[in-house]
Parts: C-alpha cells; structure tokens; sequence
C-alpha cells in the first residue's frame, strides 16, 4: 500500500491554502500602515470577497449559477440597517442573524419552486435574474421603510459588549476591519471544509452528472438546497457588514450591476478555489478604484476585455491555473 | 408459481404508454434471488422503459412493481436506490471531473443521509473499501487519474465498480458492452462474472456471444410484451425469436 499515491497525496499542503494563508497574513498587517480610507476600501472589498465566495459555493462546487446573487447580498444589507435602526436591546445580535436568516428565508423559498420544481439550466438563472428585479423595484418603491432611491442611512453603528464600533475613527475603523477580516476567514475555512468533505464531492459529482448521483441513493433536491440556501446566508452576512461600514445603502445593492461585478469576479479569480474568488473580488476592486481615477468611463471596457481573455485563454480563471486539479489527463 | 419467498423483483402487469405509442404492454416477470436473467429485443422494444419503470424514472400508466414483497411503483428514484436497485446506464454514465477513487467513494454516499456527510471526511475505511474495488475491475493503477482519461471499455468498467460500491440487492446492467471492442467484451463478460456472482443481476444486451457466456434465463421482449422466456438454448431454437430478431442478425 505504501506506494500507493491517493494516500501520499493526503501529506501534501493543498495549493488553496498555500495561497489563501499568505493573503489573510497579508490582510492582517494592511490596517497597521493603512490611512482611514484605504482601510475603509479594503474592508468594503474584503465584504464583497466574502460574496464571492458564496457564489463560487454554489457556481464552482454545485454548477448552480444565481444570476442575480445581490438580491440576498442586499437583503442582508437591508436587514441589518433596518433592524439596528428599529432595536434597542441587542440590537447587533439580531441584526447580524437577520441578515443571514431573511436571505436564508428567500433562499428557501426560492429553492422550493426552482430546485424540487427541476428548473434547470439557463431558466434558473433567468428566474434568479428577476428576482433580484424585484427586490430592486421593491426597495425603490417601498420608501416609508426603504427610503427608496433616497438610499437609507444613518445606519446605527455595530455595538459589541456596549462598546460601539464608530467607524469615522481610525480606532474603531481597524477594529471593524479585523472583525470583517475575521467573517473572511471563517467563511473560507468553512467553504474550504465543506467542499473537502464527503458533501463537497457529492456536490462535485452533482455538478457533473446529476442523474448518476441520484441513481446512487442521493436526493439531489435536497443536497441543492442546502447549498443554495447557505450561499445565500453567506452573501446576506456579506451585504449585512456593508451598512455599518458605508453608513449607507441604496437601492444598486440589488442591481444588475452587481450581480454581474460578483459573476466576473467568480469568474476571473478562479471557480472551485473560494481564495480565486476572494482575491478577484479586492483586486479588481482595487484596480476600478485605481483606473477610474485615471480614465473613467474606460473602466468597464477594461473589465469588458479582461473577462472575455480569461474566459477564452484561462476558462478556470487566474486561481484555478494556479491550484490545478490533481490527477494526471 | 414459483415460491414467493425466493423472488425479489415482481413486476405485474406493467403498462406504459407515450402519448399513443405502447411502450411496454402488461408486462409481467419475476427475477429470483440471485438469477441472472437477460433480457433481449430489437430496438424500440420496451427494454429501456422497463428499466425506467422498475428504478422510478417513469411511472406506469398500470401494473405495480414489486421489490423485496414491497411495493416501490409510486418512490422516488432515490428511494428505490437505497431499498437496493442500482443501474448503469446504455451510455458510460461516470463523474469524468473526479478521479477513479473518488468516482467510487462518492457511490458509497447514498445509503448515508446527507447531514452525516456535511463535515464528514472521507474514512480510511471507506478509502481502502473502495480501493478494492477498483482492484476488482483492475483500474487500481489509476486510482488517481481523472476519470475523464479512461476509454470508452474502461469507463463501463468504472460504472460497474461504483454499482459494486453502491452494494446493491438488484442490479439492472443496460448493454454493459455497447460500443466495445470484442477483446474488452470478453473482459467484461469475465468481469461481470467474478464480480456479480451472488448479486441479482438483470441484463439488456444485444450481443449473443456475451448473453451466451452469462445468461442463466433469457426474456424476449418484442413491441412491448413478452415474445418468450427460457433457458439461452431454447431461446436460440424458438422460431418465432429467430423471426422477429435473431433472424436479423
């Protein structure tokens, strides 16, 4: 048995955690040198990592494409300003499970037509699409409680054992940043351990060849669902953050826009490696901030061409050159 | 009639029906513990839609199907998985994203429920119990390849070891030789041999030389019903079976 290489391979560092260690290290140190906006910048982008990640859950391991993601993204956003405005007592607590627990909800819901309804294909995406439509209009148009296009703010600051967390100071700032980098971590090492476990290849075989998994025994309704809806608790999480950091939220959270920023970002940094979307998400944040500096309008042209040389020249994405799956072709 | 006792598969009076074409019409049979029983019949006659019907895929329009005295016409397919019904499928049907071993310790999952799986790590246990099986079907040499890289021949072999990993009471094999060469036909008639003795095995096949290797009893299906049902010799004398498909050979 000695020679045999499924059990050497097991004493090998994986490529993904050989590159997403050295890049949380790095994240670590940033807010020891960084000024109140960059730091600011980088826990926005961090945010937007950790949405990424929840796609790439569901569109790299189960070959579940949400078309329109934001929609829990800003569910969760809307959720957190809404209850810290309206609570006194525990408010953080509550807000930070709503933001996971109202996605979640949807998330469910959504499951119940799309997934046991066998949608498959391009029409789940479509219909993901119009959902977020739909929250978008909602959230315009629902301005006794939304403050519509007006965009909602102030937005109630996080309060952690009746310390309040007041991001206009450097002080607070790093201490929300760690608290975002912290969300980051866990939810990578969770992913991580998911898609290693037995679930991780069952979704894997899903993504595959779903009508052989399910003559194996697995229902494979429910194995989507619960993806599914635990993408969209993570992508609620992310959006939940994004309130008290920017003091404000509007309407775009659900837009096509970012939807399709999420998509790029999944799909640049690399499907299947959680750490690919993570990284894609702070580096092509930080090149828009960098470039529409210089040339405004030329950014979504950039972006435009990047995307179509990734998908043509490199279809696994920058990350999954990087980590390439074991096993000889 | 045969003792109940000893039958595993009842099928009784099954009738399916697309749109107005009779696909399989009352259709009745009874595979006993441990048979290998195959079943012939030119194109189009009823073959994969008993299949379909006996592993939930499709409903009946009538008739019942009967698994182990239990009735199973109304599970899902997934229910009808874990009572004990694995199936390959006519085309080569393997996970070509995840390499040879994981392709047969994902075939182990099903009789799992899905929450033990969440966290779960793959066991040693499971590792060396699947690791055995591809040692059965002699593809343990690349036990770490994609299964993407396998030939054709290779790939059935592949589906054959995770049917063997799904542990099956009853196995329904769909042309396990479609698309062969003749040398990886005979290794599969070898294969199937060493390997599925003991475990109830219906075959659909087309190929007389294989079905001559490993048929204990021969069913002929002929546009929906059964034509004849006997030992393989008898079958390859019947006048009527000569006409309608070995005639056409």
């Amino acid at each position: 048995m000695s020679e045999n290489p499924s059990i050497n391979q097991n004493r090998e560092i994986p490529k993904e955690l050989l590159i997403a260690i050295p890049v949380f290290v790095i994240l670590f140190i940033v807010p020891i040198f960084a000024g109140i906006y960059h730091t600011r910048v980088l826990a926005k982008f961090i945010l937007f990592g950790i949405f990424a990640m929840s796609l790439d859950l569901i569109w790299g391991y189960a070959g579940i494409l949400s078309f329109g993601h934001a929609a829990y993204f800003g569910l969760g956003a809307y959720a957190v300003a809404l209850i810290l405005s309206h609570t006194t007592f525990a408010g953080t607590l509550l807000a930070i499970l709503g933001s996971m627990f109202f996605p979640v909800l949807i998330g469910l819901f959504m499951s119940f037509f799309l997934i046991y309804g066998k949608v498959s294909g391009v029409y789940f995406s479509i219909i993901t699409l119009v959902v977020t439509l739909i929250m978008e209009q909602v959230s315009i148009a629902w301005y006794s409680v939304t403050r519509g296009l007006d965009g909602f703010f102030p937005i109630p600051p996080l309060t952690f054992f009746n310390y309040q967390i007041d991001g206009d100071t450097k002080a607070g700032l790093t201490i929300y940043f760690y608290i975002v980098a912290v969300v980051a971590i866990i939810v990578f090492f969770l992913l991580y351990l998911l898609s290693k476990s037995r679930y991780g290849l069952i979704l894997q075989a899903l993504k595959n060849d779903p009508q052989r998994i399910q003559f194996m025994g697995i229902n494979i309704a429910t194995a989507k669902t619960i993806v599914f809806t635990l993408s969209c608790g993570i992508a609620g999480l992310a959006g939940g953050l994004l309130g008290p950091l920017e003091d404000f939220i509007s309407p775009d959270l659900f837009g096509l826009l970012l939807s399709t920023q999420v998509m790029i970002w999944v799909a640049v940094g690399g499907r299947n490696t959680l750490i690919g979307p993570f990284m894609g998400a702070i580096v092509l944040g930080y090149l828009q901030v960098f470039l529409s500096g210089i040339i405004v309008e030329a950014w979504y042209l950039i972006v435009g061409i990047l995307l179509v040389v990734v998908v043509v020249f490199w279809p696994l994405g920058i990350a999954g050159i990087l980590t390439k799956k074991r096993g000889k072709d | 009639m045969t003792d109940p006792e000893s039958i595993l598969l009842r099928v009784d009076h099954v009738t399916r029906t697309f749109g107005g074409f009779v696909a399989i019409d009352d259709i009745s049979l009874d595979i006993k513990h441990g048979e290998m029983r195959c079943i012939i019949g030119p194109n189009g006659a009823g073959k994969t839609t008993l299949f379909n019907v006996i592993t939930g895929q499709l409903r009946p329009n009538s008739g019942r199907v009967y698994f182990m005295g239990r009735d199973i016409t109304y599970d899902s397919i997934e229910a009808i998985c874990n009572k004990g019904v694995s199936r390959k499928f006519q085309t080569p049907s393997i996970f070509t994203n995840l390499t040879l071993l994981e392709n047969i310790l994902v075939a182990g999952y099903g009789k799992t429920s899905l929450s033990r799986h969440f966290f779960g790590m793959v066991t040693e246990k499971n590792r060396e119990r699947s690791l055995e099986i591809l040692k059965r079907i002699k593809l343990e040499a690349k036990a770490d390849h994609l299964a993407s890289s396998l030939s054709h021949g290779e790939r059935q072999w592949l589906e054959m070891g995770m049917l063997l990993r799904n542990e099956p009471e009853l196995l329904l094999l769909d042309e396990p030789t479609a698309g062969m060469t003749p040398v990886e036909t005979k290794a599969t008639a070898q294969l199937i041999q060493a390997n599925l003795s003991g475990i109830t095995t219906i075959v659909i096949e087309h190929d007389l030389k294989f079905l001559r290797e490993i048929a204990d009893e021969v069913t002929v299906l002929h546009r929906g019903s059964i034509l004849a049902q006997g030992i393989f010799d008898e079958i390859e004398k019947n006048e009527q079976v000569k006409k309608v498909y070995l005639g056409r050979e």
